[in-house]
């Protein structure tokens, strides 16, 4: 089966004055279903390659397939698209638009994507409802907890059921606690066929992945199968 | 349409948000809009009593008047005591002079006043203004008659005691009976009134408060003699003036316009002194126009300005939301906006809130205007049709104003407007 992602030696260099090259020739192949965690030493480029995977950038040099598409000459446009429907991102601040209630949250990937405003509310109703806010619709996002806003925000990359979701320590701004009941919603997720992605500093919230990749100066450094069981039996 | 009114019920969200801002910027476009739309509604009101006033007097009318020359020019002598006859005005040779040399005179009319008591039955004796004027005299100045009909030819031919009054008198001297028919005594004479006229144009040189009284030319002259009698400050003075007014009508206004300077020639060579004036409505109101655009081009240009004001305003407020809101962009961008939906978002924005201040301002430039009548000597004039222009004007002005601030939120790098803060 054809995998999910495909880096084929992706490069990123940033030109700011002499050039950085925060990716340097990294080959990835994540089939369908994976957990797969990136780790690495602050400034190792885990977000770089997170925002490449999530087209928000495109690589200097080097393939990127997603779902089987080079994305990597897709236009600004079709990126946009494919972000919409094919990615789904958490993040470390949970970046909740604040003047938007919790369904109005859930519902923005839908509302690009052109589903209708009655389908927009049944399916982010449904959304938050899974994600345990269901009486929380109507709230503001600062009327809600760290970990209430990141489960909104778990809700509203799910939206538009995105191959792939991607998360940049999506525990990095949450109490311990908090953070497991978090991890706890991405097991689930998993459990149930959904790929993912994440960025982590953590080996504890590493420990979750089936996989765990570690970056060093812009490259690969491991790529640990079966970490967990590593960790526990080795 | 649906996603049309998302976008727009969006814009209004985020607008509700900051609500003092958004009403304190749209305040800028309200007053804009309003001022401009009662530039509008002062400048119609203008140009519409122009074009009455010119409809009244006949753009095609050349008016000449005679008037009393001044006493140094008269020569011969001092002033002396007791009876004094004035000899003065347009002579009868000047008209044949002018009909014969002028090309376009079309048809002419001529008035000899003279103020002569008046007698009716419930009106006190007072003097009235009495005018013979010839039949043409109505169709040339375009006078409207409210009943019966006004001096004939066949009136003038046979010299008949008949009499037009104006509305004024009517209602003063016969309320509410019908003055046709009635009869009204000048200077002892009777004569029967044929018909009332509408009312009487101020700028014929005669006023309501002159009581005119419309007679035919031949009547005044055949019973009231060609020489007018008045007494004045214990003196009795009298006038002889062959013709009080001639009134040419021409063919066409570039008729007017040639005309003028060949009548003025004329009556320079018939005339040694200043005798007579001449009157052009056309030269008058095209002058008042020319003054009146002035102004009007002004202000509304003040006015636009302040419109513009406005869509600077709503530019600034723009500019710092996009700054404001740069993290919200760059999620958006993440979540699959296209630049060309951030572009539309702000847009929508910005026209949101000129729309809505254009709006207001149109209503408040509806209902304004007829408020302002007692303030300027115009009539400001409304209506609907006339506000589309405004509102689209507001309306342009938050795509122009929000154009900008919007690109420069699409052009924003989602990854770094993601890290903003
Ligand atoms: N926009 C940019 N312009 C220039 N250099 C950049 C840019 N973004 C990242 N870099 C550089 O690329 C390298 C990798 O950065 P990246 O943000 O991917 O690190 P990271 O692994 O996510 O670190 P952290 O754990 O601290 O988040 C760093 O050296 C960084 O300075
Ligand atoms: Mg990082």
């Amino acid at each position: 089966m054809e995998p999910v992602i495909n880096l084929e030696s992706v490069t990123k260099t940033y030109h700011v004055g002499v050039g950085v090259t925060a990716l340097d020739g990294v080959d990835l192949v994540v089939p369908d279903g994976q957990y797969v965690a990136i780790m690495g030493s602050s400034g190792s480029g885990k977000s770089t390659m997170l925002n490449l995977l999530g087209c928000l950038d495109r690589p200097s040099a080097g393939k990127y397939y997603l779902g089987g598409d080079d994305v990597s000459t897709f236009s600004d446009n079709r990126l946009s698209e494919i972000r919409n429907t094919r990615l789904g991102f958490v993040f470390q601040s949970f970046n909740l638009i604040s003047w938007m209630t919790v369904t109005q949250n859930i519902e923005i990937p839908l509302f690009y994507k052109g589903v209708s405003r009655s389908q927009r509310r049944r399916k982010s109703a449904e959304l938050g409802d899974m994600v345990g806010l269901g009486d929380r619709l109507d709230h503001r996002p600062s009327q809600l907890s760290g970990g209430q806003m990141q489960r909104v925000a778990i809700a509203r990359a799910l939206s538009n059921d995105p191959m792939v979701l991607l998360a940049d320590e999506p525990t990095g701004n949450l109490d311990t606690h908090t953070g497991e009941e978090i991890m706890e919603v991405f097991t689930d997720l998993n459990a149930r066929g959904r790929t993912i992605l994440m960025v982590t500093h953590e080996s504890h919230i590493a420990a979750h992945a089936d996989r765990v990749i570690t970056l060093k100066d812009g490259h690969i450094e491991s790529d640990i199968m079966d970490y967990n069981v590593d960790e526990h039996h080795g | 349409m649906g996603k049309l009114l998302d976008v727009i019920l969006l814009a209004m969200h985020s607008l509700s948000v900051h609500l003092v801002r958004s009403g304190l910027t749209m305040l800028g476009i309200v007053f804009g809009v309003c001022s401009v739309s009662v530039m509008l509604a002062i400048q119609t009101g203008a140009s519409k009593e122009a074009q009455e006033k010119l409809s009244v007097l006949g753009s095609n009318n050349v008016i000449m008047n005679s008037i009393e020359p001044a006493r140094e020019t008269s020569g011969g002598g001092g002033p002396r005591r007791g009876v004094r006859l004035k000899r003065f005005g347009i002579k009868h040779a000047d008209i044949k002079c002018i009909v014969d040399n002028v090309p376009g005179v079309e048809d002419y009319a001529t008035v000899n006043k003279v103020k002569l008591r008046y007698y009716c039955v419930s009106d006190r004796k007072r003097y009235s203004l009495v005018m013979g004027v010839t039949p043409n005299y109505q169709d040339i100045l375009n006078l409207r008659i409210s009943q019966g009909r006004f001096i004939s030819a066949a009136d003038m031919l046979h010299m008949q005691p008949y009499c037009v009054i104006t509305e004024t008198l009517a209602r003063k001297a016969f309320r509410c009976e019908n003055p046709v028919g009635q009869t009204i005594r000048l200077k002892g004479q009777p004569f029967d009134i044929i018909g009332v006229m509408d009312y009487i144009p101020s700028k014929l040189g005669i006023s309501e408060e002159d009581i005119p009284i419309f007679i035919p030319k031949s009547t005044k002259v055949g019973k009231f003699g060609e020489i007018n009698v008045n007494w004045y400050d214990g003196n009795m003075t009298s006038e002889d003036i062959q013709v009080d007014q001639l009134i040419l009508r021409m063919e066409d206004e570039s008729a007017v316009l040639k005309a003028a300077p060949v009548i003025s020639s004329i009556m320079e060579k018939n005339h040694d002194r200043l005798e007579y004036a001449i009157m052009i409505p056309l030269k008058l109101i095209q002058a008042k126009a020319a003054q009146q655009k002035k102004w009007d081009m002004m202000f509304l240009v003040i006015a636009s300005i302040s419109l513009i004001v406005g869509g600077i305003g709503i530019m600034n407020i723009m500019l710092a939301s996009v700054t404001e809101r740069t993290r919200e962009i760059g999620v958006r961008r993440a979540l699959g906006a296209k630049k060309g939906d951030i572009v539309i978002q702000f847009l929508f924005e910005a026209m949101t809130m000129t729309t809505i201040g254009g709006l207001i301002g149109v209503i408040i430039g509806y209902f304004l205007p007829p408020m302002l009548k007692d303030t300027f000597d115009i009539t400001p004039i409304v209506s609907v049709p006339m506000l589309i222009g405004p509102f689209l004007m507001a309306v342009a002005v938050g795509i122009i104003s929000g154009l900008y601030p919007a690109k420069r939120a699409a052009a924003l790098d989602p990854i770094e407007a993601l890290r903003h803060e």
